[in-house]
């Protein structure tokens, strides 16, 4: 079977029902079951339910993982895709992506950029399509790396951290600190 | 003066409700000598510490430094390195903060400028996309295209330990990296932390002083020559003299109640205070109860009570005392000042919050707001430290909002006091142990916890890579205890996730 375009899947993303963007269910707060979610999707591939370390795992209390838990929610979405949902791909391996892939992606990007953001959304889909392996017709695996490369957010942040503007600062930070470390302090009408 | 002061009494009402915070402090100079520059030009190594001096400046100046019972002061090379573009900072802040809020009541407004439910402020929205574009970490925290309103409570907050470890990544690109000044932290939740600071931020926090006063219907008045006393009652601790641009060059001193730092003796300090007529007196709770100790004949217009919480019974103690407002003050080294109490003669101790540049956040475990009436940990955004700017910072203090009013903390549960025992029955102060620690090893939590039976154990997780040798620690302590005491050292996993509580006394 021919592969869709990608901009099939991106317009895949923007068509996702706002029941997905809500915030996930974290103890008493939010209101979408993620594991639920999870486990729906992956229960026609795997043929069980999802184990008690993985229902724990879509269950993180913390708040700071509202954002990753709602990227799940978007890939959930994006593999219901009818194309992927024919095919019969490794359900592990979606798993896997679901725990570990977005770990990184999920401190970058906001969830809801995966549907608002032209480039965030054809980075999402293609990097699904290199975890499952598909190739897009009239693309070279070549082709499609480099432009996953222009994408890629981890790859944008990690040239950011070390720009020549950052380190001059870091090095500029920590001389200010050792200097007025040992240096006299300006007085204060109190203390804290 | 009140000739039935009972000093028991005071003992009892500091550790009802206070807790001792420790300050590293070491004395890097010692003697007396003068800073005060002679008549003329201000030489220049004088101005760089402090541009903005005058002769008036210089004459408050010699009228603390020539004071026959002055302390024996130890630090010199102090000066508050205020600039004209400073003073215009906080003349801006001046008006936006005293003169936008009306009055009438006594409190700040409470209208829907400020947070009355758990997101924050447009100004505060607007604070954290600047500082987006200026701190790593606050890019690191906040993913891109967040949209903060309603994803607030996604971001990741900010903890002490944080500070310890990533304050390069925390601290914002600026062009003035020479004006940064760095403070310790007291250490009361673990180890003591450095702490950038601006000089402009701490020219700001006078407002917050001026707008106390303002609430308790008390004069600006800085004419007397000393017109702000900074009281402490430590074993050791810097003491010295100022004069502050952004109060017209009032007179300041910091003074230490240690009857050996004072070569005319007690007599001589309360010369010394009589004369200086503070208008103004910040002191912790402990060293509040040693002023009354030291019987100081002072009448200033309001005393502060800092660092620590103020008890009921000791602020009604003070009050009768001094006859003046004594105010509790709630404050943090890397905050400033968050909250002060309100004069409503309320039996409710509620802290008023300074909500015009901070929003205050309770928080549950996760870092979700737990709801009103619950208690949490405050939690602070933005602030006016140019060098530190906070999101969702965890102070480490514990509060409750009353039902639908996030302009108030209720039920304050931080700093409280523990007294300890030595061998030999003495007091050993919460304040020595933690400087004894400090100095004995580095780590980023620890536990003192004294048992009925005057047992030990020190608990004491380590920042990552670092080694702690348990007998230079107990040699340290024994110092302080006694070598009898019944000490048992114990060291956590560094990624051990166990809250320690910082002193404990059964």
């Amino acid at each position: 079977m021919k592969t869709p375009p990608i901009e099939v899947f991106t317009r895949h993303l923007t068509q996702i029902p706002d029941v997905f963007l809500q915030s996930p269910l974290q103890g008493g707060h939010g209101k979408v079951a993620v594991w639920a979610v999870v486990a729906d999707l992956l229960f026609d591939k795997r043929k069980k339910l999802l184990s008690e370390s993985n229902y724990k795992h879509f269950s993180k209390p913390g708040a700071r993982d509202k954002n990753y838990l709602k990227q799940v929610l978007v890939c959930c979405w994006l593999f219901h895709h009818p194309y992927l949902q024919q095919h019969d791909f490794d359900g592990n391996k979606i798993l896997s992506f679901l725990k570990d892939g977005l770990k990184k992606l999920a401190k970058l990007v906001a969830a809801e950029q995966f549907v608002s953001d032209t480039d965030r959304r054809e980075e999402l889909v293609r990097l699904v399509f290199k975890l499952l392996e598909i190739t897009v017709d009239g693309e070279t695996p070549q082709q499609a790396e480099d432009r996953l490369k222009a994408l890629d957010s981890v790859e944008r942040d990690r040239i950011i951290r070390h720009t020549k503007k950052q380190r001059e600062h870091a090095r500029k930070v920590k001389a200010a600190l050792e200097a007025q470390r040992a240096a006299e302090a300006a007085s204060r009408y109190s203390r804290e | 003066m009140n000739d039935k002061f009972d000093m028991t009494e005071t003992l009892e009402a500091i550790t009802d409700n206070q807790e001792n915070i420790d300050k590293s402090v070491q004395q890097h100079v010692s003697g007396n000598r003068n800073i005060v520059p002679p008549n003329g030009d201000i030489p220049q190594s004088i101005l760089e510490r402090h541009p903005l001096l005058t002769q008036k400046g210089i004459v408050n100046l010699k009228k603390i430094a020539n004071h026959p019972d002055t302390p024996q002061w130890n630090y010199f090379t102090i000066g508050d390195k205020v600039t004209n573009g400073d003073i215009e900072a906080v003349n801006k802040f001046r008006k936006e903060f005293l003169n936008d809020l009306p009055l009438s009541n006594n409190t700040l407004p409470s209208n829907n400028t400020l947070p009355s439910n758990n997101t924050p402020p447009l100004k505060i929205i607007r604070f954290v996309e600047n500082m987006r574009t200026k701190s790593s970490w606050f890019r690191e925290v906040i993913p891109e295209g967040t949209d903060l309103k309603s994803n607030w409570h996604s971001i990741q907050t900010m903890k002490r330990k944080d500070l310890l470890t990533s304050m390069t990544e925390i601290i914002p690109v600026r062009e003035d990296y020479d004006r940064m000044i760095v403070y310790d932290t007291s250490g009361t939740t673990g180890h003591s932390i450095i702490v950038p600071h601006h000089p402009q931020t701490l020219a700001l926090n006078h407002v917050f002083a001026e707008f106390v006063l303002k609430v308790y219907g008390k004069p600006f008045d800085f004419s007397s020559p000393l017109a702000c006393i900074n009281v402490c009652a430590q074993q050791n601790t810097y003491v010295f003299y100022n004069v502050f641009s952004v109060w017209n060059e009032a007179g300041f001193a910091k003074v230490n109640l240690k009857e050996s730092q004072w070569p005319t003796g007690i007599e001589g300090a309360r010369r010394f205070f009589k004369d200086g007529a503070p208008h103004i007196i910040t002191a912790d709770p402990v060293s509040i109860g040693e002023m009354m100790k030291w019987e100081l004949p002072v009448r200033p217009a309001v005393i502060f009570s800092t660092a620590l919480t103020l008890s009921k019974k000791l602020k009604t103690m003070a009050e009768e005392y001094f006859q003046c407002p004594v105010i509790n003050w709630y404050s943090t080294t890397e905050t400033g000042p968050i909250a002060f109490e309100p004069n409503n003669n309320s039996n409710v101790a509620d802290l008023q919050i300074f909500t015009h540049d901070l929003f205050v956040e309770i928080l549950d475990e996760h870092g979700f707001p737990v709801p009103d009436g619950t208690v949490g940990e405050i939690t602070v955004t933005g602030g006016r430290n140019l060098w530190l700017p906070l999101l969702r910072y965890r102070t480490g203090d514990f509060a409750s909002f009353s039902a639908g009013d996030h302009t108030c903390l209720r039920d304050f549960q931080g700093r409280k006091p523990v007294i300890f025992r030595a061998t030999d029955n003495s007091i050993v102060n919460s304040v020595d142990i933690g400087r004894t620690i400090r100095l004995a090893c580095t780590f980023v939590e620890h536990q003192f916890k004294q048992y009925a039976d005057e047992s030990c154990v020190l608990t004491i997780r380590p920042l990552p890579g670092i080694n702690i040798n348990s007998e230079v620690v107990r040699n340290r302590i024994y110092e302080l205890f006694g070598e009898k005491i019944n000490l048992t050292i114990s060291i956590l996993d560094t990624d051990s996730d166990k809250k320690l509580i910082p002193y404990i006394s059964e």
